[in-house]
């Protein structure tokens, strides 16, 4: 069938029988209103003031929108010149600077109008922020810094040191980077002895792991021991079984929060004929927060594995 | 009055509440009163807003265009659920019945796998339109290539390509190493209403309203698809080009609404029957059901999303 017939018909089925002129009539009035309303919804939103105030040579409403960029902002700046630190950061469990936080103003701001409603002349968050709200926060003016590495010590050193440069405090940011140094020079003290390195496999939720190009993987690096899933698995992965015999884990790194499934212990001790892997146990927010502190977490990791009897 | 001019006056009432209730609710207080004169400031009226700046920049900066963008979805997903229980007689059909939305999905969660950014910050909106409207196009092929005459195919390959598109979204986050590439899939998928500008809504309202005007006389013919192919073919109307008509202005609707939202469900399915209870034929729930989903929609924007899903 043509085009053109079928539109015919189309037209014959649709037609009203009151006729279409007082319709379009009516539709062109609204669609006239509406065209009113946003030309002059237009002018007045461009008159309107910036949501988020310039932020001129010293910002003194930052907002932070991630645990990590707390952990940096404490040591960085003083409560006066924060608008928020995340709801998280006072919370011992998750935060590795909750005495220092508490002098902190904190927020639980989570949508953009509630940010925005905060004033910040500069927002900090992560690169695992979700991108679409920075994004939009961005668009409404405010000058957004997200940060992005999570993957190793020197990532977090490139944090500390491109968000020391967005709060003005330059020097103070190398004296951070300075103090970590300290404590990575202390812990490859503490991880040097004489015998052959641990494999170290970390045990995730779920039988997930931590590959290369992990926080995790460096941590364990300088820690002295060898990744044992690096051979494996490239950023965040799931190990099956028979990867986990050929991994031959020596060591098995968890978080206080995160238990080793006993079935896979079992499986690995059954095919393996090997005794099962000895477990280190960190605080789960040395290993989730990624930030100055996981100096302090390669350490402790450092002194633990030293301490385990191979 | 007729009964649809009462459930088209009613659904606008609805719309209307919702899009108030919207905008005067939000995490920051500012009262009904001086959120609705800064509204009706916003939009050209010589009144005094009464609000201060930054009140009214989080009205009519964030707020507004946020509503309006609801709405435009709601009210797409809406009218793109009345076509598809129309085409295909069937009380389950929704618009994602063709694997729209989870096609869009798959593009959407690929581009961000690979880490593409082709055209910015437009680069995952355009990947998802463009995985709608292919999923969309693929049916329809199947549909061509068998002759269509029985819906059941075109129903059994937008059940295939729902599966197959939703199997692949879960290869994709499992092989996804980076935990920000991981987050920043889960968050597109919980789907997300923030505006990054006014633009946004304009291409937005460019395909929802382009595809929903034109359609929305269409309500006469629907209900005679409910008579039957060879019913209607006797009556003149060419009953395979209006479904195929139908179909692929759906997977435009959708695969726009996906584009700027991620995927949304509930609305497709449950607001055409909540439209067609007030009018009890299609040609009512047509005009009712882009009002009524304000709804639904308006109660995700206020309630669930703001207090429970928002996430910076």
């Amino acid at each position: 069938m043509p085009p053109a017939t079928v539109l015919k018909s189309l037209k014959n089925a649709l037609r009203s029988p009151t006729g279409n002129r007082w319709k379009t009539a009516r539709f062109s009035a609204v669609a006239v209103a509406c065209l009113l309303a946003a030309l002059g919804l237009h002018r007045n939103i461009q008159s309107l003031s910036p949501v988020c105030p310039d932020p001129g040579e010293q910002p003194r409403r930052i907002v932070s929108l991630s645990l990590g960029t707390d952990e940096i902002l404490v040591d960085l700046v003083p409560p006066g010149r924060v608008a928020g630190l995340t709801y998280l950061s006072d919370n011992p469990a998750y935060s590795n600077v909750a005495d220092k936080a508490l002098r902190y103003p904190r927020h639980t701001a989570r949508s953009v109008e509630e940010v925005a409603a905060l004033r910040p002349d500069l927002i900090v968050g992560g690169t695992f922020n979700n991108p679409e709200k920075l994004e939009a926060l961005r668009a409404l003016g405010c000058r957004v810094v997200a940060i992005s590495g999570f993957d190793s010590m020197d990532g977090v050193q490139r944090s500390v040191r491109q968000v020391a440069t967005a709060v003005a405090e330059p020097l103070k940011g190398q004296a951070m980077i300075r103090d970590m140094n300290r404590v990575l020079r202390e812990s490859a003290r503490y991880g040097h002895v004489n015998r052959e390195k641990f494999r170290v496999l970390f045990a995730g939720p779920s039988g997930y792991s931590q590959g290369t190009g992990t926080i995790i993987n460096d941590l364990i690096v300088r820690a002295g021991g060898i990744n044992a899933a690096s051979e494996r698995i490239k950023g965040i992965g799931r190990l099956s079984p028979e990867e986990w015999l050929a991994a031959r884990p020596d060591v098995l790194l968890r978080t206080s929060y995160s238990p080793v499934d006993p079935h896979v212990v079992r499986l690995y001790q059954a095919l393996s004929g090997r005794p099962p892997p000895k477990e280190v146990v960190m605080p789960f927010r040395l290993l989730t927060s990624v930030s100055p502190s996981s100096a302090g977490a390669i350490r402790m990791l450092a002194e633990k594995l030293r301490a385990v009897q191979p | 009055m007729t009964r649809l001019t009462h459930v088209t006056w009613s659904g606008l009432l609805i719309l209307a509440g919702a899009l108030l209730l919207g905008i005067v609710s939000g995490p920051v207080t500012i009262g009904f009163f001086p959120s609705l004169k800064t509204l009706l400031w916003g939009i050209g009226l010589p009144i005094d807003a009464g609000t201060n700046p930054e009140e009214a920049a989080i009205l009519l900066r964030i707020r507004l265009p946020r509503v309006i963008k609801a709405a435009l979805i709601g009210g797409g997903l809406a009218s793109c659920g009345v076509w598809m229980q129309a085409a295909f007689r069937n009380p389950l059909a929704d618009p994602a019945l063709l694997g729209v939305s989870t096609g869009g999905g798959l593009f959407a969660v690929l581009a961000i796998f690979l880490g593409l950014s082709f055209a910015g910050a437009w680069t995952i909106p355009i990947a998802a339109a463009l995985g709608g409207w292919g999923a969309s196009v693929l049916v329809l092929s199947v549909g061509h290539f068998r002759r269509a005459e029985h819906l059941i195919v075109l129903l059994l390959a937008g059940l295939a390509i729902n599966s197959l598109a939703g199997a692949l979204i879960t290869l994709l986050l499992l092989h996804t190493h980076q935990v920000e590439g991981l987050r920043a899939i889960l968050f597109w998928l919980a789907g997300n209403l923030d505006v990054r500008n006014w633009a946004e809504v304009g291409v937005l309202a460019v395909f929802v309203l382009g595809g929903t005007i034109p359609a929305l006389s269409a309500g006469r013919a629907m209900n005679l698809l409910l008579l039957g192919e060879d019913e209607v073919r006797s009556l003149g109307l060419p009953v395979r080009r209006f479904r195929v008509l139908l179909l692929g202005v759906n997977g435009l609707v959708t695969g726009a609404a996906v584009a700027f939202s991620g995927i949304i469900g509930f609305v497709g399915l449950m607001v055409p029957h909540m439209a067609r209870r007030i009018g009890a034929s299609f040609r009512p729930a047509f005009w009712g059901a882009p009002s009524c989903s304000c709804w639904p929609t308006g109660y995700h924007e206020f309630s669930f999303d703001r207090t429970m899903c928002g996430s910076a």
